[in-house]
């Protein structure tokens, strides 16, 4: 056992021991190699609950060196008590420095989003993942589904997308849109809102995805096509904030949470917690553009 | 032979990955391991062994190509534990400078339900550098991890072992991966979803 | 905006925690000692080390105080700290035949070598109410043993071997269904590698073998209420001590202490073969930690179960069953939905009041052109 230099207690630097990191890393190696494509993994018990975040944590753990700065989110926020307990793990078992400001961290974990502020060559991003395979909802299956990808025979996911569309007008996906990667494998990008999804598409950072309770870790490397599946004449659209703004700064240009207040209105805030200190500090900001966001130009936009 | 002392099993081995994990995730971009006195035996670089140090463990296996295979895979099994295997079943290939064999052609390159249970070739040159130098061979790189076009400049590294495993990786997503390292610590690396092409030099220093 | 507050929110999973260990502690009683829980809770700690996959009823012991008697928090506990210790090595295989036998029966003989010996159970008891433990003293347990230490009979103890196998006898007739060669033998370790469909039975019982007592009895019970049907028979059921010897670095084998484990195996009926061949038995296999006879009924029941897909019930689907009983990551998932949900939630919001503005604006028109035609 290594001697853990800033804690004098018996785990190793980053909890996980060196032999399942290796594992894990030659994964990595290969889930980068062939992006979009599920690889299976040990994916040991942690004293986090599976289905809370274990497969973010093992990613993570794998990658994180002593000088790294880190930050985990949950649903964009990083008060989320979830992600409280999870950076207090990581902060504990590497003496990492932490922080809320995305600009300034070098790996960032997050479940459901991505941040509202673009990353760059130098940051990755790891995403905790609760069921990774995009056909599950029309094959319940494993070994079926692992056929479907081998032989990129994915009709069955096109035939319940059409008639998402036949029923209802439009296909009904909402987070978790399912994206086609390198022209050849479809991949869930884990719950995110359909406004983020976009941005995985010839992005700057590397996105690395782990289903710890499913046991697969998976990749989308930068500059690498990701397109929303969707038809011609049928297209991806983005959640519309174009009745609401965040009532503390005025922005509608980004992803916004929904309030219900005692009395039962309500109003809309900014979803990233460091976006809105931000915008709210008037301080600068890095926001991703993509075709869909720059539509919203149209918009009447940042007031205040 | 003893285990290195000037290395250390945990944060060498990840700010190495985390080298090895950018280069396979930008391919064209030149990486470069940070100075570590190790002596690995004749015909293994710094930066193969480094790599092989970063990646290998007794769950994985390895194959030394070339002269003083004996030796070199002593060194690997002494400092990382992991053991031999044949070409048809190991995990990582490691091809010294100029090598190119048809018995390379027996590397896994995958299933179509796995396609990553493939073989990673670790290969030594002699060069790796942004702009044209001596013989070396300009690799021209798009694809994931690519902004638009790259390319790259490697001295002693055999055409035909780049042909190879262009072939390899025809039927993509199986194939072959590449990490390419030289004797100045620098490392690429080429994933088989990027579709390379290179250029020889007009003349060839013999 | 409590539960997201933008700051606050480490202060209140502290609390929480704190507020968690008050619950614990505030009734101000005596300290449970971790000797009481491990002698007198023996069952829960034998359920505990199944699950949490690892052999160490003092560490089972202090996990349940610690999640104040939840076995699933507990056996996770165990799980968790399993992972962090450094595995040395292999064990050589276990052989059943060499149990220190606690308990032996069999349902499909009236009398088997060596006999049918009860052992420690509850089975035959009434399930009344035993107020007397509330008030039991020291004194009493003291008493009860020593009367219990005057029935023992020395001599007849030498007498006490290991015994053969109920099955042996079907085997030497040539009751049994031959071994399979088709089927997949491969030996894989899956707390080292993600399970992968169809799953090589070493898997599918290694999974069974740490799985969750409640999911595997919940799935053996439909099979047995006809939902892909095994019609087993207890063909024996065994319940003690093993040793366990591994080979040291120079290749000597060392005895380094032995477990308690209990075993089942059911005789089933066998899938059809071709024409002509015989109906033969087949052997469905439970091997678990511990005291816990209903985990390796079920479990026997559910090992030959999962070799008949074609029935088409969930106990003969590989993946239904081996994927829902691990108890670890079924607790994990089913609790995660606590988990805040409102971007996704929001998302689907989205959809939903668009999709409904888009009906409401359809209705309209139609209303409209219903107008225009009547005028």
């Amino acid at each position: 056992m290594v001697e853990n230099l800033k804690y004098s207690n018996k785990y190793n630097f980053a909890f996980i021991d060196e032999s399942t990191k290796k594992e894990i890393r030659r994964k990595l190696l290969k889930a980068v190699a062939i992006p979009g494509h599920q690889v299976p993994y040990s994916s040991p018990e942690m004293p986090i609950s599976r289905g809370w975040g274990t497969g973010g944590l093992h990613i993570t753990l794998a990658v994180i060196g002593r000088h790294d700065v880190f930050k985990i989110i949950d649903q964009g926020s990083d008060a989320s008590v979830n992600a409280c307990n999870l950076r207090e793990f990581v902060n504990f078992m590497t003496g990492c420095e932490t922080t809320f400001d995305t600009a300034k961290a070098t790996l960032v974990q997050t479940r459901h989003r991505i941040t509202e502020e673009e990353l760059n060559e130098n940051q990755i991003i790891v995403f905790q993942v609760p069921l990774p395979e995009p056909l599950r909802m029309v094959e319940r299956y494993e070994n079926k589904t692992l056929q479907m990808h081998a032989e990129a025979d994915y009709s069955k996911m096109w035939v319940s997308l059409y008639e998402s569309y036949v029923r209802y007008g439009a296909i009904m996906q909402g987070a978790g849109y399912p994206v086609m990667v390198n022209g050849r494998y479809i991949m869930s990008p884990s719950p995110i809102p359909r406004w983020d999804t976009p941005n995985l598409n010839q992005a700057k950072t590397l996105f690395l995805f782990g289903a710890g309770r499913e046991k697969r870790l998976y990749a989308v490397p930068p500059y690498t096509d990701v397109e929303p599946l969707e038809f011609e004449d049928v297209n991806f659209e983005i959640e519309d904030f174009a009745d609401s703004s965040c009532y503390k700064t005025g922005v509608k240009k980004a992803f916004l949470d929904e309030l219900y207040a005692d009395d039962g209105s309500r109003k809309y805030v900014i979803s990233d917690s460091n976006f809105l200190d931000k915008k709210a500090e008037k301080q600068e900001t890095h926001q991703y553009t993509n075709k869909y966001i720059d539509q919203l130009e149209e918009y009447d936009l940042e007031r205040g | 032979m003893q285990t290195e002392l000037n290395y250390d099993i945990v944060f060498d081995a990840q700010e190495h990955f985390r080298l090895l994990l950018d280069s396979i995730s930008r391919p064209g971009k030149i990486n470069t391991f940070p100075a570590v006195e190790i002596f690995p035996p004749e015909g293994l670089t710094r930066g193969a062994a480094l790599t092989g140090f970063a990646l290998l463990n007794p769950d994985a296996t390895y194959f030394i190509c070339g002269e003083n295979a004996e030796q070199i895979a002593d060194y690997l099994l002494i400092n990382t534990a992991a053991q031999q295997a044949e070409i048809s079943t190991t995990d990582y290939v490691f091809i010294p400078e100029g090598y190119f064999d048809e018995s390379l052609s027996a590397a896994r390159t995958g299933i179509p339900t796995y396609p990553e249970d493939s073989a990673t070739f670790i290969i030594d040159c002699e060069l790796i550098s942004e702009g044209p130098h001596g013989n070396s061979v300009q690799i021209n790189l798009s694809g994931p991890g690519v902004n638009g076009e790259a390319t790259v400049f490697v001295s002693g590294i055999s055409a035909d072992l780049l042909d190879f495993v262009k072939e390899q990786n025809s039927e993509y997503p199986l194939g072959l991966d590449m990490i390419i390292t030289d004797g100045y610590n620098n490392v690429i690396g080429i994933p088989r979803s990027n579709k390379f092409s290179y250029s020889q030099p007009e003349h060839i220093n013999l | 905006m409590g539960y997201v507050a933008v700051k606050g929110g480490t202060e209140a999973i502290h609390n929480a925690s704190e507020l968690a260990e008050f619950y614990r502690v505030r009734g101000n009683t005596t300290p449970i000692d971790i000797a009481q829980v491990r002698s007198q809770m023996r069952l829960a700690i034998d359920k505990v080390m199944g699950e949490g996959g690892i052999y160490a009823p003092e560490y089972a012991a202090i996990a349940l105080k610690q999640a104040e008697g939840d076995v699933f928090e507990a056996a996770f506990i165990l799980r968790a700290f399993r992972t962090t210790l450094q595995r040395n090595y292999y064990s050589d295989i276990i052989n059943t035949r060499e149990m220190f036998v606690r308990r032996k029966i069999s349902s499909s003989f009236r009398e088997i070598p060596g006999g049918q010996i009860l052992g420690p159970t509850r089975d035959y008891t009434q399930r009344t109410l035993d107020t007397a433990k509330a008030t039991e003293q020291t004194a009493d347990i003291n008493s009860f043993l020593e009367e219990f230490d005057a029935k023992i009979d020395m001599e007849k103890l030498q007498g006490v071997n290991t015994f053969g196998k109920v099955i042996d006898l079907l085997k030497n007739e040539g009751l049994l269904k031959p071994a399979d060669t088709s089927e997949d033998r491969t030996l894989t370790d899956i707390t080292r590698e993600a399970i992968k469909f169809p799953a090589p039975r070493s898997a599918r019982l290694q999974m069974m073998a740490r799985a969750e007592t409640g999911g595997l009895m919940a799935l053996g019970y439909s099979s047995q209420r006809g939902f892909g049907s095994v019609h087993p028979t207890v063909g024996e059921l065994r319940y003690g001590t093993i040793p366990v010897k591994v080979k040291d670095a120079s290749g000597r084998k060392r005895y380094i202490g032995k477990i308690e484990v209990t075993e089942c195996e059911m005789i089933t009926g066998s899938r059809p073969g071709k024409k002509n061949t015989p109906p033969y038995f087949s052997i469905g296999y439970g091997l678990c930690f511990g005291h816990n006879e209903t985990k390796v009924i079920c479990m026997s029941t559910l090992d030959s179960a999962m070799r008949r897909p074609e029935l088409g019930a969930p106990a003969n689907d590989q993946e239904f069953v081996l994927y829902h009983t691990e108890g670890v990551e079924a607790m994990g998932f089913t609790n995660h939905l606590k988990l805040p949900h409102y971007v996704t939630f929001q998302s689907a919001l989205s959809n939903t009041r668009a999709s409904i503005q888009r009906n409401k604006q359809a209705n309209l028109e139609a209303e409209a052109y219903k107008q225009i035609q009547s005028v």
